[in-house]
């Protein structure tokens, strides 16, 4: 019989235990890129999202385990599980980039009404100084 | 008045000097993803409607099918929905963070996953009354393109990303 690396308690802690320094070096990195990503936002994550964008770096960083070349109904079940967490992580990174895009567009318009607003300025004191003289 | 136009400029320089490490996206890319948002509601909307019928060949594996069809609803939605917000993101802005283009790619290989996934599935459900195995076999082929078709549209906008992102990363360090 056929047997799968699926994430039964046993091999998760057998992935976690050779895997640990590799993971918590990519769980870092992620963490750290997206709060460098995201600064500018003032995020206010939650302990949920967190859980979830950490667990979904475990389930990206692991590789999805193969299917055998017969699969039981279980086997597709328990990988179609795995490949929901890791498309549940991309949900609330792709929240984040909107509300960062979203952001970085209100700042950039506001920033464009601050130049038209000094180059009217400009405008108005060289006309006021070609009349003047 | 000085003060305020100062802060103006500071304002646009730093505007401009934080947005530098953004990743820029094609107006190509940014139709595609729209399209792909849209087929991917659709999609998900499609299984939704087709679920309630699926049943397993065998009845011993009728808790596995009843978790398996869960799953890929959660999965079609959350790609439905991280899509739709990818997208107004790229109406926004057309921009994305690192952190967003690898997530991007590990979508892609989700979907393609999910595919093969479904595939292997077929040979263990069927549909119940009051669909017929020639409709559920037309819809689970379509459905399988779909998925297919996800996956490959996903890539193609994460690789070409993920390659400047590389790019510029060698650049920085000689």
């Amino acid at each position: 019989m056929t047997t799968i690396p699926l994430f039964d308690a046993e091999t998760l802690a057998a992935n976690l235990k050779e895997l640990t320094p590799a993971l918590e070096k990519a769980l870092l990195d992620a963490a750290e890129q997206f709060v460098r990503d995201n600064k500018d936002d003032m995020l206010v994550l939650g302990d949920a999202n967190v859980k979830a964008i950490f667990e979904a770096q475990f389930y990206a960083s692991v590789p999805i385990p193969m299917l055998p070349p017969e699969p039981t109904a279980e086997d597709i079940a328990t990988r179609e599980t795995i490949l929901t967490k890791r498309d549940a992580a991309f949900v609330l990174i792709a929240r984040a980039q909107k509300e960062n895009n979203e952001r970085q567009n209100r700042v950039l318009k506001n920033a464009g009404k601050a130049a038209t607003s000094v180059g009217l300025t400009i405008i108005g004191l060289t006309i006021k100084a070609v009349l003047g003289g | 008045m000085g003060r305020r136009r100062a802060a103006g400029w500071l304002l646009c320089l730093l505007v401009v000097g934080g947005l530098s490490g953004c990743k820029k996206v094609t107006q190509e890319q940014v139709n595609v993803v729209h399209t792909g948002a849209m087929a991917a509601k659709e999609r998900a909307a499609a299984f939704a409607v087709i679920a309630p019928l699926i049943t397993a060949k065998d009845q011993r594996s009728a808790a596995a099918v009843a978790t398996w069809i869960t799953q890929h609803q959660a999965g079609l939605n959350a790609q439905a929905k991280s899509l739709s917000d990818l997208s107004q993101a790229l109406v926004y802005r057309p921009v994305v963070n690192e952190i967003t283009v690898k997530a991007l790619s590990d979508c892609a290989e989700t979907a393609s996953e999910r595919t093969r996934n479904f595939t292997a599935m077929l040979a263990h459900v069927t549909v119940k009354d009051p669909g017929t195995p020639a409709e559920w076999l037309a819809f689970a082929g379509a459905h399988e393109r779909a998925l297919a078709s996800q996956a490959e549209l996903l890539r193609s906008i994460a690789e070409p990303l993920k390659a400047k992102i590389k790019k510029q990363a060698t650049e920085v360090q000689p």
